[in-house]
């Protein structure tokens, strides 16, 4: 089996099989386009943006996701709701990480270009903030109120205007 | 030992990580899982959230308007009040414009927000053409049973056309216009009353859209194999749906077309061969 070796920002190596390494359509794309040789037992590809820490549990996440099917575009399905209860217990159990560790995973997936890891991070997050108001919201993240008071107050008017519909 | 101090100290550095350190866009793939309730508390936390939701095409979300419902429980028009701020792409109007009231509401409601509509539904709505002026941006037109007709005439920038009426005469306001549709389907409901001239009027419809149409879908209305010769002539039809009434089985007709879904709605026997001919010259190539 081909392997290939990735460099962590904190210059950790890890080898991979080549097949996972290439569910990251970035390491694709470096792979084709700058003609890093395959086969070259020395060639290691370098992640600047990704730490050793995150990048074992993408590794981990690709190896596991490795032979799933390639989703068929659903882009011209535009009344279908996106849902986000259709989280896999693996991937659950996967994403029981603190906040910041899953706000990394998705800078990772998205500077790696890796969509399935991508779409299920982003559904964790907005399932942590459905249902929740604006308060709690910003609790949860930590999130600063930089509102004016006279917006707020803007704000509070037009809920109490949509709620009494 | 070092080592893992060092490793330490990164890690810890990056739990300061926070929602607001995504960028936009991966802030937005987050923000399209929501429904409008969740969109409108979003949009109320900070004002970069507010800014993102607000400037966001993609985060567009539909609308229906119900008049028939709000009518029944002695409410006004609108059941459900548009999100300032908030992007609109679909509407569904159903029902008809009763009393004065729910009309001048709509009427504002359409002013304001007209601009935002790229897809309408109309069902069982009756209205005239001014209601309409706002929306220049609808490409996508439903129309759903007993609409009156004169309206149509307001959408000059429609793709795609869907006509699920009880008459032909519909088709009449269409024709004077510039429209460019890709996607024309008409199910017609009675069948009864058609004479030749009212079919004349939706052949030459059709025939008018042969540089543009991609998929085409005509049911209830008889269809001669003169017609039906024509269609298979336009360049761009990929997509062909008919219910045949009247037409002379004729294998040369299909010859040497590319076309990708070819579906003939029959039941009647003596066609049974022009459908298999279509589906094997279509497999063989």
């Amino acid at each position: 089996m081909q392997t290939i070796k990735l460099q962590s920002s904190d210059n950790e190596i890890f080898e991979c099989d080549l097949a996972v390494a290439k569910c990251s359509a970035t390491i694709r794309t470096m792979l084709e386009d700058l003609g890093i040789d395959e086969n070259s037992e020395d060639e290691v590809v370098p992640l600047p943006n990704v730490n050793s820490a995150i990048l074992r549990k993408v590794i981990q996440f690709c190896t596991y996701h490795k032979d799933d099917p390639v989703p068929s575009s659903t882009d011209d399905d535009e009344n279908k709701e996106k849902r986000t209860d259709d989280i896999t217990s693996w991937d659950a159990d996967f994403l029981k990480v603190d906040q910041g560790t899953l706000f990394e995973l998705i800078l990772a997936a998205n500077y790696l270009d890796i969509r399935s890891l991508l779409d299920v991070t982003c559904k964790t997050v907005a399932n942590m903030i459905k249902g929740k108001t604006p308060d709690e919201i910003r609790k949860t993240f930590n999130i600063k109120n930089d509102f004016t008071p006279a917006e707020e107050e803007q704000v509070r008017k037009e809920n109490t205007w949509c709620e009494e519909k | 030992m070092q080592m893992k101090k060092i490793k330490l100290e990164i890690h810890q550095n990056h739990r300061k990580l926070s929602i607001n350190s995504l960028p936009n866009d991966v802030l937005i793939e987050i923000f399209q899982y929501f429904d409008e309730n969740s969109l409108r508390s979003a949009l109320n936390v900070c004002q970069s959230w507010s800014e993102i939701i607000k400037s966001s095409l993609s985060l567009s979300k539909d609308l229906t308007i119900k008049v028939q419902e709000s009518v029944k429980n002695d409410k006004n028009l609108s059941i459900h009040i548009p999100i300032d701020g908030l992007k609109y792409r679909k509407l569904h109007v159903k029902g008809p414009i009763i009393n004065n009231s729910n009309y001048f509401e709509l009427t504002d409601l359409l002013h304001k927000y007209g601009h935002n509509f790229q897809h309408l539904i109309l069902e069982d709505f009756t209205c005239d053409k001014k209601l309409f002026e706002k929306c220049q941006n609808v490409s996508k037109l439903r129309v759903l049973s007993n609409c009156n007709e004169e309206f149509v005439s307001s959408f000059e920038n429609l793709t795609e056309l869907i006509l699920n009426i009880g008459s032909l005469s519909t088709i009449n306001n269409f024709k004077q216009q510039t429209v460019q549709l890709k996607t024309f389907k008409l199910k017609l409901k009675q069948t009864t009353d058609l004479n030749e001239k009212e079919c004349q009027i939706l052949y030459n419809f059709v025939l008018s859209q042969n540089k543009f149409l991609k998929e085409l879908s005509i049911a209830g209305v008889p269809i001669d194999s003169q017609f039906i010769k024509e269609i298979f002539t336009f360049e761009k039809l990929t997509k062909i749906e008919l219910e045949i009434d009247k037409v002379e089985a004729n294998q040369s007709i299909i010859k040497d077309q590319h076309w990708r879904t070819l579906k003939f709605k029959n039941p009647n026997l003596s066609y049974k061969s022009f459908i298999l001919n279509a589906a094997s010259s279509f497999s063989s190539k």
